[in-house]
C-alpha cells in the first residue's frame, strides 16, 4: 500500500485536515500522521513557545489547547519527524502548515510538499496576479505578513481574520468582506470543508482550502 | 449541479483526457466540451498551420483521432469566439486545455476562466523544489527549446525529450529513459493520459505530473459543494 506522510506542526489528532485528505486520496493510500509536538512534556512545550515580539505559529495540542510556537524552535522538531517518516518507508510527505520554515532538512528518499509553496502556487494556478484576492487568516496579527506576501506576488489583497477554532458567526461576518474577489485563499491548514462552504456561499467566489489542495496534489503524485 | 467547460485547442470530443478529468470531478459536475477547430475543414485548418519553422507550434488532436500542427497566433481569434460561447451558455468554470502560452486571449465578462498553462506551471512549482532536476516531455522536437527554457527560467535543472501523445508507445518509452535520475517529470501537453504517465513513471523512476489530471484536481476542488 502506498504511504502518504502528514506532518502537523502541533500534536497529532484526527481532527482538522486528516478526514479531508483521507477523503481525497482514497482507501488505497495509508496515511502516516505525526505532529512536531508529539510526545513533548509541558516543560518542553513551554520551551518551544514563541517569545515576545516573535511571529508565532498557532497550533493545537491533542487535548484541544491552542498554543503559539516559535518557528525557529519548531524546525528541529519537524526535521525529527521527517527523519522518522523516511526511516519508516514514507516516500511522500506533506508539511501541513502555510507558514515558511528556514532550515528544513529533507532526508534522502523523501519528497516533501511544503504547505507554503503548494498554496502560493495554487493561488497562482487559478488566479493571475493583478486580480483581487481574499486572504483569510486565523489571527489579526497575521494579516500584515500573509497579506503582504500576496501583495508582493502582485495581487490586490483583501484580508480578513477568523479563527478556525472559533465561532461560525465570526467567520460569516468576515466572509462578507470577500465579495467581488476573484478567489479567496484560506491561509491556514485548520480551515476545513465547513469553513470553505461558509466562505464560498457568503462571498460567492471560488475558495482555495489549503489542506484540500495539498491532498489533491499528493493524490496525483501517488497515482 | 455545476458545469465545467473544457476548451480543447483541437476538436471535441476529447475521448482521451475527458474521462480522466470526469473521474476526478465526479458525478456532481457536468462537463461540456468545445474545440477551437470544431466545424473547420482540412482546407480551413491548413490555412492556420505555422508560417515559419521559427514559430513555437501547437500540436493537437482532431475528432477522428488524427493530429495536426497549428500556429498559436492563428488560433487566438477562434479561442476567443469559443470563450464567448461558454460565457453565453453560463458555465461555472472554463479551462483552456493547453499547456502553451496564447497571446491576446480575452476573457468575457462573467466567465471564470482557468489557463491550463498556469495550472501546470503552478503545480510543478508547488511540488518540485527549485534547483531540482526536472524532466520535461513535449510532443514535438521543435517545442523542446521553448518549453525547456520556461522551466529552466524557474530555476530547474531541465532535461527535455519529445514523444507525441498521438504517436507510438515505443517512442514514448525511449523518451522516458532520458529522464532517469530526474526528481520529477512534467508531461507538458494535455494529450498525455494515464497510460503515458504510467510508462514514464515506470521507466524513469521519477515522480510524474500529468497535465490534464492536475486540471481535473483543481477543477474538482473549485467546483466541490
Amino acid at each position: 500500500m502506498k504511504k502518504l506522510g502528514l506532518v502537523g506542526i502541533g500534536q497529532t489528532t484526527e481532527r482538522d485536515f486528516v478526514p479531508v485528505i483521507r477523503d481525497i486520496v482514497g482507501k488505497d493510500v495509508e496515511l502516516v500522521v505525526r505532529g512536531a509536538l508529539d510526545g513533548l512534556t509541558d516543560v518542553q512545550l513551554a520551551e518551544a513557545a514563541a517569545g515576545e515580539g516573535e511571529h508565532p505559529v498557532v497550533t493545537e495540542l491533542a487535548d484541544g489547547r491552542s498554543v503559539r510556537v516559535s518557528k525557529p524552535r519548531l524546525v528541529p522538531l519537524i526535521n525529527r519527524v521527517l527523519r522518522g517518516m523516511a526511516a519508516d518507508g514514507v516516500g511522500l510527505a506533506c508539511l501541513m502548515c502555510t507558514g515558511s520554515f528556514e532550515g528544513l532538512e529533507v532526508p534522502e528518499g523523501l519528497t516533501l510538499l511544503e504547505g507554503r509553496r503548494v498554496i502560493d502556487h495554487a493561488v497562482l494556478a487559478v488566479c493571475p496576479p493583478g486580480c483581487r484576492l481574499g486572504v483569510l487568516v486565523p489571527l489579526p496579527e497575521q494579516e500584515p505578513l500573509s497579506g503582504g506576501k500576496y501583495r508582493d506576488m502582485g495581487y490586490e489583497v483583501v484580508c480578513g481574520h477568523a479563527n478556525p477554532y472559533g465561532s461560525r458567526e465570526e467567520l460569516l461576518a468576515c466572509a462578507g468582506k470577500f465579495r467581488g474577489c476573484s478567489a479567496v485563499v484560506m491561509h491556514c491548514m485548520g480551515y476545513v470543508r465547513e469553513h470553505r462552504d461558509i466562505v464560498a456561499r457568503a462571498a460567492n467566489v471560488p475558495v482555495l482550502e489549503a489542506n484540500a489542495v495539498m491532498g489533491h496534489l499528493a493524490c496525483e503524485l501517488l497515482f | 449541479m455545476k458545469t465545467l467547460g473544457l476548451l480543447a485547442v483541437g476538436q471535441s470530443p476529447r475521448t482521451d483526457y475527458v474521462p480522466v478529468i470526469a473521474a476526478l470531478t465526479g458525478p456532481s459536475v457536468r462537463i461540456v466540451e468545445k474545440g477551437v477547430l470544431d466545424g473547420l475543414d482540412r482546407a480551413q485548418m491548413s490555412a492556420l498551420a505555422p508560417l515559419s519553422p521559427q514559430e513555437h507550434p501547437v500540436v493537437t488532436r482532431l475528432a477522428d483521432g488524427s493530429s495536426v500542427v497549428m500556429s498559436k497566433a492563428g488560433l487566438t481569434g477562434l479561442v476567443n469566439d469559443r470563450l464567448r460561447e461558454f460565457a453565453r451558455s453560463g458555465v461555472d468554470l472554463a479551462v483552456l486545455m493547453c499547456t502553451g502560452v496564447f497571446q491576446g486571449i480575452v476573457c468575457p465578462e462573467g466567465l471564470h476562466l482557468l489557463s491550463g498553462k498556469d495550472i501546470i506551471d503552478g503545480c510543478v512549482r508547488a511540488a518540485v523544489p527549485s534547483g531540482a532536476r526536472l524532466g520535461v516531455l513535449v510532443p514535438l522536437e521543435s517545442q523542446e527549446a521553448f518549453s525547456g527554457r520556461k522551466f529552466s527560467d524557474m530555476g530547474y535543472d531541465v532535461v527535455t525529450a519529445h514523444a507525441s501523445p498521438y504517436g507510438s508507445m515505443s517512442d514514448l518509452e525511449k523518451a522516458a529513459a532520458t529522464f532517469r535520475g530526474c526528481c520529477a517529470v512534467v508531461l507538458h501537453c494535455m494529450g498525455y493520459v494515464r497510460s503515458h504517465r504510467r510508462a514514464v513513471a515506470d521507466i524513469s523512476g521519477a515522480m510524474v505530473l500529468e497535465s490534464n489530471a492536475l486540471v481535473g484536481h483543481v477543477c474538482s476542488e473549485l467546483l466541490a459543494e
